[in-house]
């Protein structure tokens, strides 16, 4: 089918690319100028990883700077806290995958399926507009509907006859809240590529499954998710490189004294250290803990999806 | 056969209530904190303040907008969001595509090198240190590439762009475009870009948002008022719970503060939002365009 | 004889409308303008939401032309944890402008690029050359100079002056005295009585709306001194509370007179018969269960609702919370409450003493060209003549001198009057808090004042925190027990040494604190092994640092 076969071994390989490079050096031409971006602001400032193990002085620079070996590492490490953080870390952020990769499909799936056009387009717009609202905002809606006497959730369990209830104090709760409000604000926004995909479903194809006498249901399974499956398989490999990386700035401000023990992450934990002494070192090393974890999780995750048969990232 | 198909409505309906109720559901959930706070963008701010909005406007006003418009620092503030919106847009796309055209292709020798080199910058980064100099010693400081430039390139729109060229352009049309004797400039140009709207709707949706609530780069490289995107306009009016009141000037001072953040609060989140909301009709436009190729494949 | 007449006649006139009525100790003692040649500096700022653009100020342009001085501004964001971002990049990428104005530069931050790096310029010498204004402020206020200096004995920054008084004493409580009123009961002195109030506005209806909706007791987190607990535990030990708090990260602690020891209050058992005593009112519903968790958004909404549901909130104003024209009402309900005399006869406010003078409000960078331009164009704010035109703008048009026999806030002569009423638009006439500040308590109270002003109206709100805090917080202002100093400074050593204790010191103390008081762990059980905890996650160690930075800088020589 493909005009290139699978490359045989040895050197006979390099010469098969080198042919095939010369044939196409117009693809090498439209590469050279992303290439040259990631090259300048991705590449050439990666000379600052080594702040990991160097403690950073303004005044002699990043080459300049003393090195500390692994000092950041230890310093992290051996805080009584270090694990607690990291699971905390972990456990946000994989609860969080989980619920904002399935639920922008069903959304995306029930909008594809709905036939009023207008309410569709109008449900489309709603569910994408919570994205525009910053966080500072944002947390201040959530404290606003979980109030136990402003809010509208303890109201309605009082209702039920649960009495005052303080979702915000609850360390139990905490991770809850930051992941439903994540999926409330960004389920429209993350639907939207799914919506694209399955807008690229020919109806003929449709048509042909309603002839052959699919139910709507066996029509989404045979139908729609297939031509969404790539899509979804490379969103959820790719949230896997980021797994270690949770936002700082929506945790830190839901924080508060009753559920620090839950509330705590890595990265607002690195700003609380940070803070205190600039410490660039600190920062820079745990941020590089962060990139080899999210390294190993993003090649598990391909290979995964490998095994599974739905191809991966490379 | 007749069983059969009453078997098939009967699933039928319960998924279509299924799928319209949890569309109803998320609509609604959603839809009652932006009327929430529509209303209270119209509302008088001590009756805010006071709790006395829940669904509908309450004492209502055009106050809030009217002092947004009246800020001189809003409305420049969305003017240049709006260019770096536009101008970022464009280059990001660009990159994009350059990116992930030449890496969908599996004539590309090299590919898996090539892919590496890219992913590998999504996870490991240099930190804020060296950018901050790269950015300096380009020139880039205080200028409207300083906004645009850093963090035009992002990995996983390229890598979502790399799989829907990968799944939508098929290898035959590909190869039948060779066979004519079709260059790859030519290719690109008159069969994948044509043949591309939904994901490059999409993929421009993400970058022009982005670059719309983003700040960051602004914060760190811009120093004068003039080049302040809205964002960073608005932070500095509503973040008030880090103000120092062991410093506190006076009282009217505090008051003024927190008027002003209290009275525009809400209005800035409705007009904030508006280009963008605005924006995304024209793109769904976009994602009935791409049918053609799905049934070629099918 | 007619020209001295004459002059004497608009001499007289101009006495009549106040113009005239400065003297000279107002006045600036810095020659002007501080340079022959135009001078321009790059300064470092945050950007101010209430003026609309410095580059076109009044005050900018006016104080250019009079000090000969162009500055060209450098913005960041005036957000603290942005503002700290930027200004740390731009010190590490060796960007330096020639000056860091409101740069929020704290003492660790100049320790590390002040004194370890050399990036600061020391300023002790050109102060006591050519700054006669600050020279004179400082000779009068010989605390403020130790504030100020660094580890090395270097002063690398000059002070903004705020001399808040109320502020110095600000941990108070507010009550409802409509309800005491209501309920027939005299306004609590002690823990005890206290209690009984709160338990009387839970029961007894106070609102008279026949539903038990009252809330006795409130706090909220994001507020000044709003922590529900820091005001009761004072009765205890010394709870300096939210004050200084940059989020959670602040371990409490006092510096012991007698004993000449800094110690932290999470291991005192006074500490714990506190946490029993909020145990007891949160137990019977006497504390708002949000308190600990809500911010002062939520806080103004309940406070709000009709009829009142609030029994007493901690807060250093009630203004903070409740306006006083559009709340009236409401507003004039609550009082200030004294402390309170605890079960061991301790009955003390927190005293800020520190609070007088910020620290580092310009600095000035090693890459200065003109230093001594620079301290002159700085030193000129150190003036009420000059606070007036910066904080308010032109004379005559948004203030003026204050006329013969008019009176400030204290009941002395006044030396000034504000022209201009408020308005919450960003403005361009003057600078508000962005410069150096210069708020003597002379200043402060030298605001013409109506004389015998409604206490509870807006106009009165400065007369009513003076008179509270004179009559029921000085008395009881900490004298055995002292607030630590903000401004201690650290070596970069002891300074990373405590960066991680901090952190987890404190967030096992709080996460304990609210165990105790609401009720998911039994404090008598539990005590020794919190204790032997605190010890484990360096307790001592951090306390050793800090009195060993105490004795440096504040002890006995």
């Amino acid at each position: 089918m493909s005009s290139i076969e699978a490359p045989p071994r040895g050197r006979s390989a390099l010469g098969a690319a080198a042919r095939l490079a010369r044939r196409h050096w117009q693809l090498y031409l439209i590469l050279l100028l992303p290439l040259a971006y990631v090259a300048l602001f991705n590449y050439l400032p990666m000379y600052g990883a080594q702040l990991a193990f160097k403690r950073f002085s303004a005044s002699k620079g990043i080459a300049g700077s003393p090195w500390v070996g692994l000092r950041y590492f230890k310093l992290f490490f051996a805080s009584p806290s270090s694990l607690r953080i990291i699971l905390n870390t972990l456990s946000i952020s994989l609860y969080s995958i989980a619920v904002n990769f399935l639920f922008p499909i069903i959304l995306a799936v029930a909008l594809n399926e709905s036939r009023r056009r207008a309410f569709r387009k109008a449900a489309q717009m709603i569910t994408y507009a919570p994205y525009f609202i910053s966080t500072v905002v944002m947390v201040g809606l959530i404290l606003q509907v979980l109030d136990p006497r402003l809010g509208i959730v303890p109201r309605l369990v009082a209702a039920l006859g649960g009495g005052e209830t303080n979702l915000m104090g609850s360390p139990k709760a905490f991770q809850s809240i930051y992941v439903w409000s994540g999926l409330w604000q960004g389920i429209g926004y993350s639907a939207i590529i799914y919506l694209a995909a399955l807008a690229g479903v020919s109806p003929e194809l449709q048509e042909a499954a309603i002839i052959d006498g699919c139910s709507r249901g066996q029509r989404i399974r045979h139908v729609d998710i297939p031509a969404i499956m790539p899509t979804i398989v490379i969103m959820l490999i790719l949230s896997f490189g980021f797994v270690m990386s949770v936002g700082f700035e929506k945790v830190y401000l839901m924080q508060n004294d009753m559920n620090l023990s839950s509330s705590e992450i890595i990265s607002t934990y690195v700003y609380k250290v940070g803070l205190v002494n600039a410490d660039f070192g600190f920062a820079t090393a745990i941020g590089l803990f962060n990139s080899l974890v999210n390294l190993a999780l993003l090649v598990c995750a391909n290979a995964a999806a490998r095994r599974a048969g739905q191809g991966g990232l490379w | 056969m007749r069983s059969r198909n009453l078997y098939v409505t009967r699933s039928d309906r319960a998924l279509t209530l299924f799928l319209d109720g949890f569309l109803w559901f998320w609509t609604l959930v959603v839809a009652y904190p932006l009327v929430y706070v529509l209303s209270a963008s119209l509302s008088s701010p001590q009756a805010v303040i006071g709790g006395k909005v829940w669904l509908l406007p309450v004492e209502p006003t055009l106050r809030a907008y009217q002092a947004v418009f009246r800020n001189k620092m809003i409305l420049a503030g969305f003017a240049n969001s709006t260019l770096y919106m536009v101008l970022g847009t464009a280059i990001s796309l660009a990159l994009t595509v350059f990116a992930a055209f030449p890496l969908s292709r599996r004539e590309l020798a090299g590919r898996k090198a090539l892919n590496a080199l890219f992913l590998f910058t999504m996870i490991f980064s240099g930190g804020m240190i060296p950018t901050y100099l790269v950015v300096k010693d380009l020139g880039l400081r205080n200028t409207v590439w300083a906004v645009v430039l850093p963090s035009a390139f992002s990995v996983w729109n390229m890598i979502i762009t790399r799989t829907y060229f990968q799944t939508n352009i098929p290898d035959e049309l590909y190869e039948a475009a060779q066979l004519d004797g079709c260059s790859d400039f030519r290719f690109l140009r008159r069969v994948v870009l044509p043949l591309s709207g939904p994901i490059l709707a999409v993929i421009g949706l993400y970058y022009a948002v982005g670059l719309w609530n983003g700040y960051f780069n602004a914060l760190l490289y811009i120093d004068s008022q003039r080049l302040y995107p809205l964002q960073l306009v608005l932070r500095d009016i509503l973040v008030l719970s880090n103000m120092d009141m062991s410093m506190m000037q006076d009282f009217s001072e505090m008051l003024r503060k927190q008027g002003l953040a209290s009275l525009l609060k809400y209005a800035v989140i409705v007009v904030a939002s508006l280009p963008v909301m605005l924006a995304y009709p024209f793109v769904q436009r976009f994602f009935v365009k791409g049918v053609m190729v799905g049934a070629m494949k099918g | 004889m007619t020209k001295r007449i004459l002059a004497l006649v608009l001499a007289l006139a101009a006495a009549a409308s106040g113009a005239f009525a400065q003297k000279a100790e107002w006045l600036s003692k810095q020659p002007m303008p501080v340079s022959k040649e135009k001078v321009a500096f790059k300064i470092f700022v945050p950007q101010r939401p209430e003026i609309e653009d410095i580059t076109r100020n009044w005050f900018t342009s006016w104080y250019e032309a009079k000090t000969n001085v162009h500055v060209d501004w450098q913005l960041a964001p005036n957000e603290t944890s942005a503002l700290r971002q930027k200004l740390n990049l731009v010190i590490a990428a060796g960007d330096l402008p020639d000056a860091f104005l409101m740069a929020n530069i704290d003492a660790n931050l100049e320790t590390r690029y002040g004194v370890d790096e050399g990036l600061f310029l020391p300023l002790n010498e050109l102060i006591d050359k050519h700054m006669p204004n600050l020279k004179a402020y400082l000779a009068k206020n010989p605390g403020v100079r130790g504030m100020m200096t660094a580890i090395d004995g270097k002063i690398y920054g000059l002070p903004n002056v705020n001399e808040c008084y109320h502020c110095g004493l600000s941990q108070k409580m507010w009550i409802n005295k409509a309800w005491l009123d209501k309920l027939g009961l005299k306004a609590p002195t002690t823990t005890e009585e206290f209690y009984q109030v709160l338990k009387a506005f839970k029961e007894k209806d106070p609102n008279g709306n026949g539903k038990r909706d009252e809330i006795a007791l409130m706090g909220c987190t994001d507020s000044w001194q709003s922590y529900v607990d820091s005001f009761l535990m004072c009765s205890f030990v010394l709870d300096t509370g939210m004050q200084y708090s940059f989020g959670n990260t602040e371990v409490r602690m006092y510096y012991d007179a007698k004993t000449g020891k800094v110690m932290s209050i999470y291991d005192r058992p006074e500490y714990k018969e506190g946490l029993k005593y909020l145990r007891r009112l949160y137990a019977e519903g006497l504390i708002y269960s949000g308190s600990f968790t809500q911010k002062q958004d939520q806080f103004k909404q309940i406070i709000a609702a009709e009829p009142g549901v609030v029994g007493a909130f901690p807060n250093g104003a009630s203004v903070v919370v409740l306006d006083p024209v559009a709340q009236s009402a409401l507003y004039r309900q609550y009082v200030a409450l004294a402390p309170l005399k605890g079960p061991a006869g301790l009955r003390q406010s927190p005293y800020y003493y520190d609070g007088v003078a910020g620290i580092n409000r310009l600095v000035i960078s090693k890459s200065c060209k003109d230093p001594v331009a620079l301290v002159k164009w700085a030193d000129a704010m150190y003036s009420h003549e000059i606070q007036q035109y910066r904080a308010w703008g032109e004379l005559g048009k948004s203030w003026r001198w204050a006329a013969a026999g008019e009176k400030g806030l204290d009941g002395k002569d006044a030396i000034w009057a504000n022209l201009v009423p408020y308005s919450a638009d960003p403005q361009s006439l003057n600078w508000q808090q962005l410069g150096i500040e210069f708020q003597s308590a002379e200043n402060r109270f030298g605001q013409a004042t109506k004389q015998g002003v409604d206490l509870y109206s807006a106009e009165g709100l400065e007369t009513m925190l003076m008179k509270a805090t004179k009559e029921l917080y000085e008395p009881y202002a900490g004298k055995s027990q002292l607030i630590v100093p903000k401004a201690l400074r650290f070596s970069t050593a002891e300074a990373d040494e405590i960066q991680t204790l901090l952190v987890e010191l404190n967030r096992y103390a709080v996460d304990r604190k609210m165990a105790y008081v609401m009720g998911g762990a039994d404090i008598d059980k539990e005590w020794a092994s919190y204790v032997k905890k605190l010890n484990d996650l360096g307790l001592q160690k951090f306390l050793a640092i800090q009195q060993k930075a105490y004795d440096r800088q504040f002890g006995k020589k």
